[in-house]
């Protein structure tokens, strides 16, 4: 019999190298004669180049080279990096150029990569790069930055208004004319960094024999990397290959394709040598993209009763100093405003600026967590105006299970609509209460007052669009081995994916996972892929898996019930075997091995194939999934905060969450509680200082706060499932889940605990020195 | 300036390198021995992925000099399992997900096979504790921290 | 990978051997755990041409029992101070103060000696060699400007080692080896409140050892600090106090601090506080004292006021915990 395994705790497949330290790690390449890179970059957030003089650091002993724009020109159709995901609302094209040439406009930003027998050298020898700067004048933070005369952050810029946009839809006017109250709100939330433990690298190899080369890139998403190299570069997909390692995660900035990936490639092709370069931390906190820096000024109509009448306001985002990426990050946000949450006319104004600070582009979450701290503000807000419980505001807005699928009058980047596929939001929000003792809750608050301890509650609903397509492609494919191979275009970057896949294939190939490996991020494994983002691959690859397998499934069972001649309906899988099913009249267990099938399928030459069906034993998938598939969720946290040393504890934080149909609990669980574990740094220990000249401060993990595990509470964990309707494995992704609901539901509660002193937040993160100095205010005030 | 001549046991094996006075002791394990499994984070102490036992303690192998582990003995990753058969750390590690990318997951099975040697039976508050030197990105540690707890019951039992 | 200079080293194996070297080329350091040195080395913030690695003197790495205290050798580490049974049982706040430093990871290697010695810190110092060229160097090293007070001539990063303040109100005194042989000088004479040089040590002086003499009668002592995360960062601020109650009256009080100066503080005047409970009258003398003599400044990303007021916070509750435990 075939074994179940979708929906199984199944152990992982990647685990055993990595638990045995074998896996392969893009620091873990080495090739014979290979060099390595080292980057100058630049230490002013805005100067001219007016010179680059690498005479002493060529005289070094071991250096090969300094490469500077000049000399990668000649190898490249293009010096920049067009990645610009479309959109009619920007105003100012502003791509980043491989190496800088005449201008920098960031800290961090490549200027030269020096190439030496090592890195030791090549770090030396860049120290010994001489670059002439013209200091100009920069422009660190996003709101002055769109004043008027503000500096600009490149010097041919009349401003820094990257892009403006407006979405709604409804009566905006007259629902604030007729509201029984309107509150605004001024929300900000600061931008941090991803921190993959593994830093970002990259090995490239060129063998001028054959004219192929080879890019291994710690990348979320190599095929586009693939695609920004033929653009760059004017060589053919087939004289090429990228190629993704093992990753140490990825968080979001590693689905950017960045200048060094390409001045990497272009090297080995100049120097006829592999050439590698591994980021370290120092400039992963300076040359790897950042996110969440916006400012928020929001409006909300309500009735008499709490309902949202409208909602308005606009965004100030910071979109750093080229464009990486694109609109979607401002574009998450403002879609996402209303998250979970009935909102019958809506209208925000975003405004992109231009700073100079390293650019912006996706951390885990992508502009999500800033919509849903800033409703979830909103909503106790209305809460506290009202004088009611800050579940009963929510209760009566969240939309309701039976209004399902939902749709939204807001149309996605690409023009997709705005459809909450499925859910039971009332249910969540009820269900984590209950687990929370919420109602319980003002008993135990008054019994710690009674010690002298301040203790708070809070929530945050989100829903998280997950799934983002249009595809992945997926090939399965059964060997003449009778092994089961599984390729995607998406990227493992630590979230289970070849496990996922496998649990998928299995369970309608034999249900045998040892017999199912998986290929990840390769581009010559699938043509096309577009890779890992958004909590899309269970969504798309998982569903190009499905139906590829299902296909295959189907051949072999034909193929076999050929050989066995015996009817279809009378065989099944059995591990890497097909046999005749026990029953009465048949002779059971005869079976075909699916090698044996394979390699019928696989042609001899001048012999028909069996059963006149066409060649060998597997199939591509595509599926086309063009709408979101919404999860969402409910976060209740409950803290102590010492209101001497504003020190925060988070006593018990509940998390109900429902991503659909579940491929694997155990990997969910993880996804959720990492997730939540990056919220909880969003919302109280991470933060990315710059000072005024947008000189970076924090550069070092003792100063950038990472939660370690001893911050990090037991997470109580609710699974709902609401299967989606647009696949049909009813599924939706996790990857981001964890994160979104975190900062609201913290500081909420950190501001319920400090209720005895009027304390209003409005920002995360919130340090201990920030809630001191709030509550110092507070009793000020009264 | 001469390279310095190394004699070390590694895992139990003994192993000779050269290395110049100012490589690290993690640098000497991935470039001149290729010994790959021990990671770079921050090169600053601050994340763990670089714990080895050097002598019987615990270190970040970023924060040592390749010179000082002359004439010492060391444990790395590659030396936690026997063979085949993994050691409960990380079949238990295996069995309840405590990893997701892996990369900080040689660090922590160093630090938490230290701390159970040293302790059979600590609390979740003592694990944590712990390994508060070793950052994880993916897993918000708790099945890591769950994971310890159960090898801990395996070793315990023997 | 940041740059790593070259550098040459030593390899003593004994105190004698160590401070020769050390008289022998200018600008050596000794390296012990290396969690402080490496870093710092790695950063470019020093540069010395020679380092001595000290793990070959067995005659540092000793906890003797002396005069009915101890005897701690100053190549100690935290993990093995924090566990030994006298300092668990009859130096409270030793064992406290040790046991919470960094990580476990640190502690195994760090040492009494380094954290005695632990370089001085400030956001404007402890970055890259490349963040610092780019922001033109600070005048703790290489650079005109302290960032902290721009005005001034003087740094003001601050120190922030745990173990100074829990031995200084145990009243501990040091051994200071040197090529002319040994001083023994009480640990709140090795230190002045200067950035850059933080120590009072002459240029071949080395700690070897720190002697705590033998614990008296009802005399407590704890050490609480100030972090942001519950481990692994240094102190905002670190507040260590001894204290003695008989009956109902304190009748010895000792406190010092760390990570709001220069160098750790021993409150100067607490005898002043002495012969009656820890009531209100005395906690406002104790903050007053405190507050005139602390002077923490912008050199971590917690504002000074902020420091101030955990260092108040701190101190109160040590004090009443170990009078209501006493």
């Amino acid at each position: 019999m075939s074994r179940a395994v979708f929906g199984e705790s199944v152990k992982r497949i990647e685990d055993p190298e990595l638990l045995r330290g074998e896996a392969r790690f893009i620091d873990d390449i080495s090739i014979p004669s290979m060099l390595e890179a080292a980057l100058v970059r630049s230490p002013h957030a805005h100067a001219e180049i007016r010179g680059i003089d690498a005479a002493a650091a060529l005289e070094l002993p071991g250096v090969h080279a300094v490469l500077t724009l000049d000399d990668l020109r000649p190898y490249l159709l293009t010096e920049f990096l067009v990645v610009g995901l479309p959109s009619p609302s920007y105003k100012q094209e502003r791509n980043r150029p491989v190496l800088a040439g005449d201008e920098v406009v960031y800290v961090g930003e490549p200027i030269a990569m020096v190439i030496a027998e090592d890195r030791y050298i090549a770090e030396d020898a860049a120290q010994l790069v001489e670059v002439d700067y013209d200091l100009l004048p920069a422009a660190a933070d996003c709101r002055d930055a769109l004043a008027d005369g503000a500096p600009t952050v490149h010097k041919d810029a009349k401003d820094n208004l990257l892009a403006e946009f407006s979405m709604g839809y409804g009566d905006i006017d007259a629902a604030f004319g007729k509201a029984a109250h309107i509150y605004s709100e001024h929300i900000t939330q600061h931008r941090g960094g991803s921190h993959s433990i593994e830093c970002r690298g990259a090995v490239a190899v060129h063998d001028p024999g054959t004219d192929q080369l080879t890019l291994w890139v710690s990348s979320q998403m190599p095929h586009s990397t693939l695609r920004v190299l033929v653009d760059m570069l004017g060589r053919d997909e087939n004289q090429m290959r990228v190629v993704t390692p093992d990753i140490g995660g990825g968080f979001g900035p590693k689905l950017v394709v960045y200048q060094e990936d390409v001045a990497v490639s272009v090297a080995a092709i100049k120097l006829g040598r592999p050439v590698k370069w591994i980021e370290d931390r120092r400039e992963h906190f300076i040359a790897t993209t950042q996110e969440r820096d916006q400012y928020w000024e929001v409006e909300v109509a309500v009735d008499e009763d709490a309902r949202i009448l409208g909602l308005r306001g606009s965004i100030v985002h910071d979109h750093g100093a080229y464009t990486a990426r694109g609109i979607n990050l401002p574009q998450n946000s403002a879609e996402s405003l209303p998250g979970p949450y009935e909102v019958p006319a809506f209208r925000m104004n975003t405004k992109l600026a231009l700073t100079n600070k390293v650019p912006v582009t996706p951390v885990r979450g992508a502009g999500h967590p800033q919509a849903a701290f800033t409703i979830e503000r909103l909503m106790d807000r209305i809460a506290r105006e009202l004088g009611l419980d800050r579940t009963e505001v929510r209760r009566r807005n969240l939309i309701q299970a039976q209004d399902m699928p939902y749709t939204r009058p807001l149309k996605t980047r690409g023009g997709v609509a705005v459809v909450l596929d499925s859910g039971d939001y009332p249910r969540s929000q009820k269900d984590t209460l209950e687990r929370a003792g919420w109602d319980q809750f003002p008993a135990r608050q008054l019994a710690a007052r009674e010690e002298g301890r301040y203790i708070g509650i809070g929530l945050a609903n989100f829903v998280k669009g997950t799934g983002r397509g249009p595809f992945e492609q997926v090939t399965v494919r059964i060997g003449t081995s009778g092994r089961v191979h599984v390729y995607t275009g998406g990227t493992a970057i630590g979230q289970g994916t070849k496990t996922m896949l496998a649990q998928i294939v299995a369970e309608q190939l034999g249900g045998d996972m040892g017999n199912v490996t998986v290929t990840t991020g390769d581009t010559a494994a699938t043509a096309l892929g577009i890779g890992t983002s958004n909590s899309r691959l269970a969504v798309t690859a998982g569903t190009s898996a499905h139906v590829a397998a299902g296909k295959v499934r189907e051949k072999a069972l034909k193929i076999a019930a050929h050989v066995l001649d015996s009817p279809v309906e009378d065989l099944e899988f059995d591990g890497a075997e097909i046999h005749v099913k026990d029953r009465p009249g048949r002779i059971a267990n005869v079976g075909v091995k699916l090698g044996e099938l394979a390699h019928a399928m696989a042609g001899t030459p001048g012999y028909s194939l069996p059963g006149g069906m066409g060649p060998g034993l597997e199939a591509t998938e595509h599926v086309i999934l063009d709408s979101k598939a919404f999860a969402s969720g409910t976060a209740v946290a409950e803290v102590e905060v010492d209101i001497e040393t504003g020190g925060v504890v988070i006593l018990n934080y509940v998390l109900a969450h429902d991503c659909g149909r579940i491929i694997n609990p155990m990997l969910v669980d993880g996804q959720a509680i990492g997730g939540t574990a990056h919220g909880i740094g969003n919302a109280l220990y991470e933060w990315m200082g710059y000072d005024e000249n947008g000189q970076p401060l924090t550069t070092n993990l003792a100063d950038y706060l990472l939660v370690t595990a001893t911050e990090m509470p037991r997470i109580d964990l609710l699974h709902h499932c609401s299967p989606s309707p647009l696949n049909p494995l009813g599924v939706k992704g996790v990857g981001e889940c964890g994160v979104v609901p975190a900062p609201g539901a913290i500081i909420s509660a950190v501001e319920d605990a400090l209720t005895p002193f009027g304390v209003h937040i409005d920002r995360a993160p919130i340090s201990p020195p920030e809630i001191v100095a709030l509550i110092e205010q507070g009793r000020e005030r009264s | 300036m001469a390279r310095n001549h190394i004699t070390t046991t590694i895992n139990g094996d003994e192993y000779e390198f050269l290395c110049d006075t100012e490589q690290t002791l993690l640098d000497c394990l991935r470039d001149e021995l290729f010994l790959t499994g021990t990671k770079e984070g921050c090169a600053s102490g601050d994340c763990g992925a670089c714990n080895v036992m050097l002598d019987g303690q615990l270190v970040c192998s970023c924060l040592v000099l390749g010179v000082e582990a002359d004439g010492k003995s060391m444990e790395t990753i590659e030396g936690m399992a026997h063979g085949e058969e993994l050691h409960p750390l990380q079949q238990k590690f295996l069995e309840l997900n405590g990893l997701q990318c892996g990369i900080c997951t040689p660090g922590i099975l160093i630090a938490a096979k230290a701390l159970l040697e040293r302790d059979p039976d600590p609390t979740e508050t003592e694990i944590r504790y712990w390994l508060a030197g070793n950052l994880c990105r993916c897993t918000g540690y708790d099945k890591v921290v769950r994971s310890v707890q159960a090898a801990a019951e395996e070793m315990r039992k023997g | 990978m940041e740059f790593m200079p070259e550098f040459r080293t030593a390899r003593p194996t004994t105190v004698a051997e160590a401070v020769a070297i050390r008289a022998a080329e200018p600008g050596s350091r000794f390296l012990a755990g290396g969690t402080d040195l490496i870093p710092n080395i790695r950063r470019g913030i020093v540069a010395p041409p020679t380092v001595i690695d000290l793990a070959g003197i067995a005659e540092m790495r000793a906890i003797e029992s002396l005069d009915g205290g101890l005897r701690i050798g100053a190549a100690v580490t935290l993990a093995e101070l924090a566990n030994h049974e006298r300092v668990r049982t009859a130096y409270v706040g030793l064992k406290q103060a040790a046991g919470g430093i960094a990580a476990s990871t640190h502690r195994q290697v760090g040492t009494v000696g380094g954290n005695l010695c632990l370089d001085t810190r400030c956001v404007f110092y402890n970055q890259s060699e490349w963040w610092r060229r780019a922001n033109d160097y600070c005048l703790k090293s290489k650079g005109d400007v302290c960032y902290v007070a721009p005005k001034g001539s003087h740094c003001f990063a601050a120190f922030s080692g745990d173990l100074a303040p829990a031995f200084m109100v145990l009243g501990a005194e040091v051994e200071i080896a040197s090529k002319s042989g040994v001083r023994i000088v009480p640990l709140t004479e090795i230190y002045q409140d200067d950035g850059i040089d933080y120590l009072l040590l002459k240029p071949d002086e080395m700690i070897a050892a720190v002697r705590v003499p033998a614990p008296s009668d009802g005399f407590r002592t704890g050490y609480a600090k100030s972090h942001v995360r519950s481990a692994i960062d240094f102190p905002l601020a670190g507040v260590a106090v001894g204290l003695r109650r008989e009956d109902e009256a304190i009748t010895d009080l000792r406190v010092a601090l760390t990570g709001t100066n220069s160098m750790p503080l021993a409150v100067e005047g607490t005898e002043g506080l002495t012969g009656g409970p820890p009531n209100e009258a005395m906690l406002q003398g104790l903050d007053a004292l405190i507050a005139k003599q602390i002077q923490p400044m912008n050199s971590t990303f917690s504002p000074p006021g902020y420091r101030r007021r955990v260092v108040a916070k701190l101190t109160r509750s040590l004090i009443l915990n170990l009078y209501r435990d006493g």
